[in-house]
């Protein structure tokens, strides 16, 4: 390889922050709020998108581990993702996500809540 | 930034899948220069046919890996049709048909004939152009992202993939056709680095609104590693440029040998760098 050592640094700086500045969808707010601590259980989850995602997976699971259905629009296309939750006792959930952004890249996230 | 075994799995598949599409698109340009010198290119043109095969495995098995880590990372999941349709039907996946059509056409160089070598410059075509059919160059403005990235890609593959011909033809060509092929591989990289450099300087330029927060996460470690490497790489270069090319037009033996090892040194990092930039591009970013 033969080239100039400036020109190599430029050229890694410049490789290193085009990777980095690469846009997937995240999610900016849920309801419930992360670590948020509810007085009754919550009847739905709604998850907020930076950009249109589809979501392919949700899943809430208690601190031991059980799974609890949530019945959401899997697929579909969505800046705000609505999920029906069963009837949670009292206890503390965590509520996790999967999908693909509209740039096709894949999307994760968690959060959690508790119900006293 | 947690490190589990599907994380692995998932860095290894798409570090691989460069390695091979970038392998596979650059090297008719290194056979064209080997070639003008007398020299066989039959090793290097059964390279770049056994990466594109290699890379097309590598896609379908990211597409099944993708589909998997939708549903939550069970075998289920990546056999589940609606998953790997919504996978296939996404930008990635029309990505992926385009590189998996031009890595097809790439290995064409294992003909050995010049339709064949037309062929695979096609191929090499359609791979680069795979990498602005999605991920973040598909942001706007669209239409200046695309061609750069192109560009930026063309000029990866150029150089990754003329490695393993320049570390061949200095184990095995006569001196003055080694020097030859190496002095004009020097020669051309300094246009195709100044066009890396330019097309990156570009992306910079439309990408970096968010750097500030991405050097203070995980992310920010990844590309000082990075950064480190990569001036690494540089070093040898200007290394293998200034002192072992004049050595070995001069017939030092010494600098024979001394250039094999800082050419495979070369290749061992760049495959380090692909490695980094896999997982820059697989990690969730923070927020998610």
């Amino acid at each position: 390889m033969s080239f100039p050592v400036w020109r190599g640094v430029a050229a890694a700086l410049l490789l290193a922050f085009a990777t980095a500045a690469s846009g997937h969808s995240a999610s900016d707010a849920t309801t419930p709020s992360d670590g948020a601590v509810l007085d009754a259980p919550p009847e739905e989850i709604r998850i907020r998108f930076d950009q249109p995602i589809r979501v392919t997976m949700v899943r809430i699971t208690d601190e031991a581990g059980n799974e609890y259905d949530v019945a959401y629009d899997r697929g579909a296309a969505t800046k705000i993702l609505i999920g029906r939750t069963e009837s949670l006792a009292s206890g503390a959930y965590t509520v996790e996500w999967r999908g693909l952004s509209t740039d096709g890249h894949t999307a994760s996230g968690e959060f959690g809540f508790r119900v006293e | 930034m947690g490190i589990d075994g599907a994380m692995v799995a998932a860095v290894a598949i798409r570090a691989a899948g460069y390695l091979c599409a970038l392998i596979a698109a650059g090297t008719a340009a290194f056979v064209g220069l080997a070639g003008r010198h007398g020299v066989s290119t039959r090793p290097m043109r059964r390279l770049a046919a056994g990466a594109a095969l290699a890379g097309i495995a590598l896609l379908a098995l990211g597409v099944v890996r993708r589909a998997a880590f939708l549903g939550g990372g069970t075998l289920t999941a990546a056999m589940d049709p609606a998953l790997l349709t919504l996978v296939l039907e996404s930008p990635f996946g029309t990505a992926a048909a385009v590189r998996a059509a031009g890595l097809l056409a790439a290995s064409a160089l294992i003909l050995e004939r010049r339709g064949g070598d037309a062929i695979a410059w096609a191929g090499s075509l359609a791979i680069v152009a795979s990498f602005a059919l999605s991920g973040h160059v598909l942001g706007e403005p669209r239409w200046a992202l695309a061609p750069l990235i192109m560009v930026h890609t063309a000029a990866v593959a150029w150089w990754l993939a003329a490695l393993p011909g320049l570390w061949l033809v200095t184990r095995a060509a006569a001196t003055p056709v080694a020097a030859g092929i190496v002095g004009g591989f020097g020669r051309r990289a300094q246009w195709v680095v100044a066009a890396l450099v330019a097309a990156g300087g570009g992306m910079l330029v439309l990408l970096a609104g968010n750097v500030d927060a991405l050097v203070r996460s995980s992310w920010g470690l990844l590309i000082g590693a990075k950064l480190l490497v990569v001036a690494g790489l540089i070093a040898i270069a200007a290394y293998n440029k200034l002192r072992l090319t004049p050595a070995l037009a001069s017939g030092d033996p010494a600098a024979r040998h001394m250039l094999r090892r800082t050419i495979a040194a070369e290749l061992g990092l760049g495959i380090l760098i692909l490695v980094l930039t896999a997982t820059l591009t697989t990690t969730p970013p923070p927020g998610n």
